[in-house]
């Protein structure tokens, strides 16, 4: 519900935000060596064409925020936002541990999260989903290691 | 040599077991993407990509457009089956394939998507062959003013993207452009916007980006419905497929809807970032407005399907126009097939003819041959793809995103590129909750530097002067198309949001 009454406002400000701090760190860049116009030129007028897009924006957000959303506050299926907040958690910590531990114990170990993450709560096969993950990324990692020569990092293995 | 010698000896080329192999793995592994809905041939192009830098080029541009062709078509298996559509491109396979199926003639929905997929991919592969030529011997002649021309007429294409609301569709394409910007300048390679992350002087690559939209936001956009969309219905798997599932009569009756689809598709192919998905919509509503019985449609009869199938197949050859004989591409897909050429050491434009020909008819050939594939493989396989369709997606999604890590990070070998893919995730996730665009974003992402690096250079070469770029009658012509088709928008919505207030 706050999304639908404060989505576009907040869109309009955020691009806002953006067109400014584009255009002041577009001014900070040197004047091109090469004669033509510099590497400033292209992103000042994106920063102005973008900010009076989102002063166009914020005034339909006015407007949108302004109409009467109390009807819908009875939304059935409501978002899973945890379920959405715990998959980027998982995936960051994910990629970010990933060159250290290595490829694999870490795809296993996030791959398991990641679906338990994700099946509804009377389908988590615990036994089932961690087979899945161990085999699929034994697999994964000596195709791609082997045959494809991608180096994926080996980590605490290696 | 003439266009069918060079044509006989790609297709001879192709005769040997690794490229029979990767056609077949390319066009199989593109229908079960496209089959999946939440999976895209675009993601299965991302996913082989990094797979292909240690092949051979011709064997390279076998396995993606093989893909690229598979992942097009198997959409139209849940659009008729799920009444979801497996892809974009088949939203209006539904609308009569699914309503066909209900009445019990699944089978011949399936067969009927199958056969006129392959002939909308055949008639604009014809198209592809024999105009991509003469129309390079015509680019050939353009210099960075005719290119930046034809950037911000396709940069314009947003407008037509940008669907319902023009400001969001706008913004969008702003945000695009802000991060194509990102990274080493065309032209004198000032750093800008890095935030001092040496990783980001090269800007962000398009592999991560797109695999971040397309991919990562996907699961996050499914991890907030699990539950709602665990109630889904199953599929329907109690019918036989024999032959094609319609006669000689019925595919005779389709020609002209066939060959008008075919076209439309095509046509819309050529133009930057539209898509199979309005490609597939147009069709349909061309030939509801041509049909003798108009009021039919939508209830399950075959023309739908036809309409809708030929269409957006059709639209692989148009696209495949401008990103070969000028490089620039018009969609996601398109643009990783050009990171695929740099990548080969080649440059896809019009020299590409004289240079690569033998690739460029290579390309060709797989375009042919791929389809065929697709026809074979969707006729006597159709029930191995149905099964597929059944792995719950809190399975699937998962590992592939595991691809998609590795993708991303075989693209450069960089941890940095797998990390970013989880910030164009987001992105991509927090956009489609305000209801901003994807498309128009992306498109302006890949056209960016594009459009700065010819405006710069075209600047060079007039001396400074924006007026000379309308000296050129090509450039001039393009933008002014370009201000005219915006004009043309702009002045339609506020004609129909007058007459949306006079309504209400």
């Amino acid at each position: 519900m706050y999304l639908k009454k404060y989505g576009d406002l907040a869109t309009g400000i955020v691009f806002l935000v953006i067109a400014v701090v584009f255009y002041v760190l577009a001014g900070q860049l040197p004047p091109s060596l090469l004669g033509g116009v510099g590497s400033d030129f292209v992103p000042k007028i994106l920063a102005v064409g973008t900010g009076i897009l989102s002063v166009l924006q914020i005034i339909s957000g006015v407007k949108t925020m302004k109409k009467d959303f109390s009807g819908e506050a009875a939304d059935e299926d409501r978002p899973e936002y945890i379920r959405v907040l715990a998959t980027v958690a998982a995936f960051g910590i994910y990629v970010t541990v990933m060159e250290k531990v290595g490829f694999l114990i870490s795809s296993i170990v996030y791959l398991f999260a990641q679906m338990v993450i994700l099946a509804p709560r009377e389908k988590r096969n615990f036994l089932l989903l961690a087979v899945i993950a161990v085999v699929f990324n034994i697999v994964v990692y000596f195709i791609f290691r082997n045959a494809l020569n991608v180096m994926l990092p080996k980590g605490i293995l290696g | 040599m003439n266009t069918l010698s060079l044509m006989g000896t790609a297709l001879a080329g192709l005769a040997n077991p690794m490229s029979i192999m990767l056609l077949f793995a390319g066009v199989g592994v593109g229908i079960v993407f496209g089959s999946i809905p939440g999976l895209s041939g675009a993601m299965a192009v991302a996913l082989f990509l990094p797979v292909t830098f240690a092949m051979e080029s011709a064997d390279a541009f076998t396995l993606l457009v093989s893909l690229y062709i598979g992942g097009i078509s198997g959409g139209l298996i849940s659009a008729i089956l799920l009444n979801i559509p497996g892809t974009s491109s088949s939203i209006s396979t539904c609308f009569d394939g699914a309503p066909m199926a209900k009445n019990g003639q699944a089978a011949k929905a399936l067969g009927t998507g199958v056969v006129f997929s392959f002939i909308g991919g055949l008639i604009s592969f014809i198209i592809l062959i024999f105009v991509a030529p003469s129309l390079a011997k015509i680019t050939l002649k353009f210099s960075a003013v005719e290119y930046f021309g034809v950037c911000i007429f396709a940069l314009t294409m947003i407008v037509a993207l940008a669907g319902n609301n023009m400001v969001k569709g706008l913004l969008a394409g702003c945000l695009g452009l802000a991060l194509s910007c990102v990274g080493m300048a065309p032209i004198d390679g000032t750093r800008r916007f890095t935030f001092g992350i040496t990783e980001l002087s090269s800007g962000f690559d398009v592999l991560p980006t797109l695999v971040g939209i397309f991919a990562v936001a996907e699961v996050l956009a499914y991890a907030e419905t699990v539950i709602k969309s665990s109630k889904t219905t199953m599929i329907k798997q109690d019918f036989k497929i024999k032959g094609f599932g319609f006669t000689k009569a019925e595919f005779f009756s389709q020609k002209w809807n066939a060959l008008r689809s075919a076209v439309i598709g095509t046509g819309v192919g050529i133009f930057p970032g539209i898509g199979g998905s309005v490609a597939g919509i147009m069709a349909y509503i061309a030939a509801k407005k041509s049909s003798k019985y108009p009021e039919k449609f939508g209830t399950g009869i075959m023309d739908g399907v036809v309409a809708s199938e030929c269409s957006n197949n059709a639209v692989i050859g148009g696209a495949l126009i401008p990103l070969l004989t000028l490089g620039i591409p018009g969609d996601g897909v398109t643009a990783m097939l050009l990171g695929a050429f740099m990548i080969h050491g080649l440059t896809p434009g019009p020299l590409l003819f004289t240079t690569s020909a033998p690739l460029v008819y290579s390309i060709f050939a797989t375009c042919i041959v791929a389809n065929v594939v697709m026809l074979v493989m969707e006729l006597f396989g159709m029930r191995i793809f149905i099964r597929l369709l059944s792995i719950p997606k809190y399975i699937l999604m998962p590992c592939v995103l595991i691809l998609c890590t590795i993708g991303a990070f075989a693209a450069n070998n960089r941890m940095f590129d797998a990390k970013s893919i989880l910030f164009f995730g987001i992105l991509g996730y927090l956009m489609s909750k305000v209801k901003l665009p994807i498309a128009p974003f992306i498109l302006s992402f890949i056209l960016g530097e594009l459009v700065e690096t010819n405006l710069r250079r075209g600047l060079q070469f007039t001396g400074g002067s924006f007026w000379a770029f309308f000296k050129s009658p090509i450039a001039a012509a393009f933008m002014i198309v370009a201000v005219g088709f915006i004009l043309y928008t702009a002045v339609k919505n506020v004609l129909e949001g007058r007459k949306g207030k006079a309504l209400e």
